[in-house]
């Protein structure tokens, strides 16, 4: 595909269907690809040495915690194309991955705190990784707070994309943390420079399942700026058309 | 789940119940959208009707 047919699709009316099209694909992957790593993470994976069937947990905190690191990425890196460019479609993407963003920011907090009452004998500390979560949860809720209390959606785009590169800097503070403060968080098991620290089969469930997630925000994040392109494009003709 | 049963199905269960509700109430959102555009995209063209100049009748020209 030339580059300028790519710039076809930062049109609305040319992306929307586009969007249509391609969503159920990626829920449909994100299914089969659920159905895939829980099978191999429960029924396959054998148990853990130090944390029994507990560890179990992994299979969907990791990649949420993952995901929603990853989210936030994505989303400054929308809003700053939208803010430097004014792609209207491009702020649009980065509000519409904001509450899936957040949500995998709590599900990743609320599935910790459920593994660390049997492992660390609490549900909450203090440490860094955790607490960097927490600050990445209210970016996310500061995002959209901001962008519901502006009237103007050029203006809201704007502000909005502020916060979310502002609050980039959180993402290597979060990852980093385990290294760089004595936390009570464990390290990172996996890494692209060294070799898993877990048994094969339960990385494969682990990466199938970061799969998955990230499937599901794809096909998430289509249908929710298909929403938003509905609402702030309802005055035009496209939309008229579309919907008919 | 060797006495983890709590916290694996608890952590599993509120991953499923999210990642379910949340399409759900996108595909609600869409379909109250496109009611509400289609029933303006009526309105509007009964507005246009409304608006619209009278058909030009043709007059009799006396004889």
């Amino acid at each position: 595909m030339r580059p300028l047919h790519a710039f076809r699709y930062a049109a609305p009316a040319t992306f929307y269907p586009v969007a249509g099209r391609w969503q159920p694909f990626f829920a449909g992957l994100a299914v089969a690809l659920a159905i895939a790593g829980l099978g191999l993470g429960f029924f396959v994976a054998p148990t853990d040495a130090q944390q029994g069937e507990g560890y179990r947990i992994i299979f969907v905190h990791v990649p949420a915690s993952w995901m929603a690191m990853f989210i936030y990425c994505v989303m400054a890196f929308w809003a700053a194309v939208g803010l430097a460019f004014r792609v209207r479609l491009a702020s649009m993407m980065a509000s519409a991955l904001a509450p899936t963003g957040a949500l995998f920011a709590l599900l990743s907090l609320f599935t910790g705190a459920l593994w660390g009452k049997p492992m660390w004998g609490t549900w909450w500390v203090w440490d860094a990784r955790l607490t960097s979560t927490l600050i990445l949860f209210f970016l996310y809720l500061g995002f959209i707070a901001l962008q519901a209390a502006i009237d103007d959606p050029r203006r809201a785009d704007k502000a909005g994309a502020i916060v979310a590169l502002v609050g980039v800097v959180n993402v290597p503070i979060i990852y980093f943390s385990v290294r760089w403060w004595n936390t009570l968080h464990q390290g990172a098991s996996v890494s692209v420079t060294k070799s898993a620290s877990m048994a094969q089969t339960m990385l494969w469930a682990m990466l199938l399942m970061a799969l998955a997630f990230w499937m599901y925000a794809i096909a998430v994040a289509l249908a929710r700026v298909r929403n938003i392109l509905l609402e702030r494009e309802a005055h035009t003709e496209w939309v008229q058309h579309a919907v008919a | 789940m060797g006495g983890y049963a709590v916290h694996v199905w608890g952590s599993l269960g509120a991953c499923a119940v999210a990642m379910t509700v949340e399409p759900w109430r996108l595909r609600r959102r869409h379909r109250q959208l496109v009611a509400a555009l289609r029933r303006r995209g009526r309105g509007n063209a009964a507005g246009r009707l409304a608006n619209a100049p009278a058909p030009r009748q043709h007059r009799r020209q006396a004889a």
